[in-house]
């Protein structure tokens, strides 16, 4: 999709910022490094905005997102945390019941516990078409790799989640 | 030999795109095909559908309130004083900090504290990542300076500095295990683990 | 089933027509892909033939979700996705810090052979030819996309490498946890390190800092691949190796080890110790050496050679 015109820094945080914060915390399971990427993505963003090309934006975007995470995790000299959550901080909406809260805090931490244990590439597919919802198509463009490699790994990535999810913990 | 049919391995893959809606009109009917009276194919499906709704009714979480931009510079300070921005954008930060004190106050914290800590003995200021800044804004951690390879660096000079022969500063099992570290994100490595005794002549 | 599958089978080739198969670098990745992210537990023979030696070695082996926990003895290893875990080894958590690279290929071909029973079990056979000469075979299971044996023959078509399972179980029920690991040392990619792009025909992959403070630079020809470390100063080869032995290629000397599933060679060249372990066959192996820095010290053949010619 070509943008006819270049989104002010403010908007791409507003219209964008969750997304990012989500894409971190599904793959790193860690809300302060989370907020890390998001921070260092808007600064990139900010800094990148004078120089981009109108073209897909997103895919622009994404990219980033994905050099930043990257480079963050070069900069720590150590693995990653991936600590569990103690719960996801709830989504806005209708209040659930109690006993719908408990079931399902409990399904994403257990969700969340599984991702963390996929390895990077299928980890990062899956979390870029099931919870930042791009086509295969953006996971391409945003990845550098061919579509067949991105449905390669959506698929094993969700096959592998189904096994450690069935699997006694 | 049969013709290379990569299809074969990857036809169970047809199952995601389908559900992703990536699918042509004609792969589409490969999979109901794949489905069609077999009971292991078709649990297969189920289970990545599950999955796959499991994923996308994820809660989405709210993202921080203070990660989102307040009309203040916030990170762009730290650009700022490390020199990574374009004029323009020099100008915009010092247009703003001349009218606003919240900023003003905070580039000048931000300053003390970088000259605070690039006067320390014997730090080597290239390895540092951002400084924490003052408590108004998000803590980032410091990048920790290479500890890899110093102790073996020690060593080394130690040992040289004895004389004689010195012990190697390596073993087989180290190297060994740093290739295979990083051979195994290579498809098809077999893994066999260093200093398996193993027999022959 | 076996009919519902080969009818299946039929479908997907002659649906080959209508669906845009990509081709080229991806395919033999593929296949080594499939094998990796299989799910199975077992006993696996691996052995390596060489100028007559001979290096076998058993070992236990689970592998699920594209991790595998390889064990002999006392000793257990969990590997994967560029990270090795040797339990009750210290210093021996290491990850790497990768990219997601473009893989190298050199043109290797892929083909299906006749389908096979290994084990019992029903199994695919995919040869991996270089250049019209069959340099690899696997053996498949279909189940599980296991990989039940794998054979690796030199340039004249002598066996180099086998491995098979000689137990298996379709399941891997027992696999440690490996996040509960406590810290890796991570691995970052090194820049502005200056080593060769090509060597022979394997092609530079990425750079890391190694142990002792040396490098290691990582290659790949698309099935093959190795780690060449380069130390700084020269180091007495025999204190670090038990079972070298010296070994000529090209007219120069090396110290070699055959181990069951690689190869190492080591030498001293310029102020520096260089060793290189891979699973390449001997023939890769020697054009590698000849594009890599020369041991100081000639054999008895290249000395003469010089002395007659230099």
């Amino acid at each position: 999709m070509v943008d006819e015109i270049t989104p002010s820094w403010e908007d791409v945080a507003q219209r964008y910022g969750r997304k990012i914060y989500n894409f971190a915390y599904r793959l790193t399971g860690n809300p302060d490094d989370a907020a890390d990427l998001v921070q260092e993505v808007l600064l990139r963003v900010r800094k990148g905005l004078s120089g981009y090309r109108p073209g897909s934006f997103e895919g622009w975007l994404w990219r980033i997102t994905r050099n930043a995470f990257l480079d963050g995790v070069r900069r720590q000299n150590r693995r990653p945390e991936s600590a569990l959550p103690d719960g996801d901080h709830h989504a806005l909406g209708s209040s659930p019941s109690p006993d719908e809260v408990l079931a399902s805090v409990r399904l994403s931490d257990d969700i969340q516990a599984a991702l963390l244990k996929l390895p990077y590439a299928f980890r990062e597919a899956v979390v870029l078409c099931d919870v930042v919802g791009l086509t295969y198509d953006e996971i391409a463009d945003a990845t550098d790799i061919p579509v067949g490699t991105v449905r390669s790994r959506i698929h094993r990535g969700r096959k592998m989640l189904r096994d450690l999810l069935t699997w006694p913990m | 030999m049969a013709d290379v049919n990569p299809l074969w391995f990857r036809r169970k893959e047809l199952f995601s795109a389908f559900l992703d809606g990536e699918l042509s009109a004609e792969e589409a009917e490969l999979v109901n095909d794949l489905l069609d009276g077999d009971d292991e194919a078709k649990e297969e499906f189920r289970g990545i559908q599950q999955v796959r709704r499991a994923l996308r009714t994820l809660p989405e979480l709210e993202i921080p309130g203070w990660l989102l931009p307040d009309g203040h510079l916030g990170e762009l300070l730290s650009a700022y004083l490390d020199g990574e921005l374009s004029t323009a954008e020099q100008r915009q930060v010092s247009d703003h900090v001349v009218s606003c004190a919240q900023c003003r106050g905070e580039l000048h914290d931000l300053d003390r504290a970088r000259i605070a800590i690039r006067s320390l003995p014997g730090v080597d200021t290239g390895q540092l990542a951002q400084i924490p800044p003052p408590p108004t804004s998000r803590r980032r951690r410091l990048a920790v300076a290479g500890s890899v390879g110093i102790a073996a660096a020690v060593a080394l000079f130690v040992a040289l500095s004895l004389g004689g022969d010195p012990e190697p500063a390596f073993s087989l099992d180290d190297l060994g295990n740093h290739h295979i570290a990083r051979a195994s994100a290579e498809p098809g490595f077999a893994v066999f683990p260093p200093a398996i005794e193993v027999s022959g002549p | 089933m076996m009919t519902r599958r080969l009818v299946i089978l039929g479908t997907l080739v002659s649906a080959l027509v209508l669906v845009a198969i990509p081709a080229g670098a991806d395919e033999l990745s593929d296949y080594l892909d499939e094998t990796d992210q299989a799910t199975y537990s077992g006993r696996r023979l691996i052995g390596t033939t060489w100028d007559g030696l001979e290096r076998m070695g058993v070992v236990e082996v689970e592998q699920l979700g594209g991790m595998a926990m390889v064990s002999s003895g006392h000793t257990y290893v969990m590997v994967g996705d560029g990270k090795v875990h040797a339990i009750g080894s210290p210093h021996a958590a290491l990850a790497f810090v990768l990219d997601a690279s473009a893989p190298v290929s050199h043109g290797y071909q892929v083909a299906m052979g006749e389908t096979a029973t290994h084990l019992g079990r029903s199994a695919a056979v995919v040869e991996v030819t270089e250049d019209g000469m069959l340099r690899m075979r696997m053996v498949i299971d279909e189940d599980t996309s296991a990989p039940l044996a794998t054979e690796v023959f030199d340039d004249e078509g002598n066996l180099f490498r086998y491995s098979t399972m000689i137990e298996f179980s379709a399941s891997a029920p027992s696999m440690h946890d490996y996040e509960d690991v406590g810290e890796y040392r991570t691995m970052v990619p090194l820049d502005g390190a200056v080593v060769p792009e090509t060597v022979g025909p394997y092609g530079l992959v990425d750079v890391y800092g190694g142990p002792a403070d040396g490098e290691q630079a990582f290659y790949s020809d698309g099935l093959f691949t190795f780690s060449l470390f380069a130390i700084e100063g020269s180091t007495n080869i025999d204190d670090v190796v038990t079972d070298g032995r010296a070994w000529s290629s090209g007219g120069f000397e090396y110290v070699r080890v055959i181990a069951p599933a690689e190869v190492w060679v080591l030498w001293n060249a310029s102020g520096s110790t260089y060793a290189l372990v891979g699973d390449l066959p001997p023939d890769h192996l020697e054009e590698v050496l000849v594009d890599l820095p020369r041991p100081a010290q000639r054999n008895w053949f290249g000395r003469v050679w010089d002395k007659l010619f230099g």
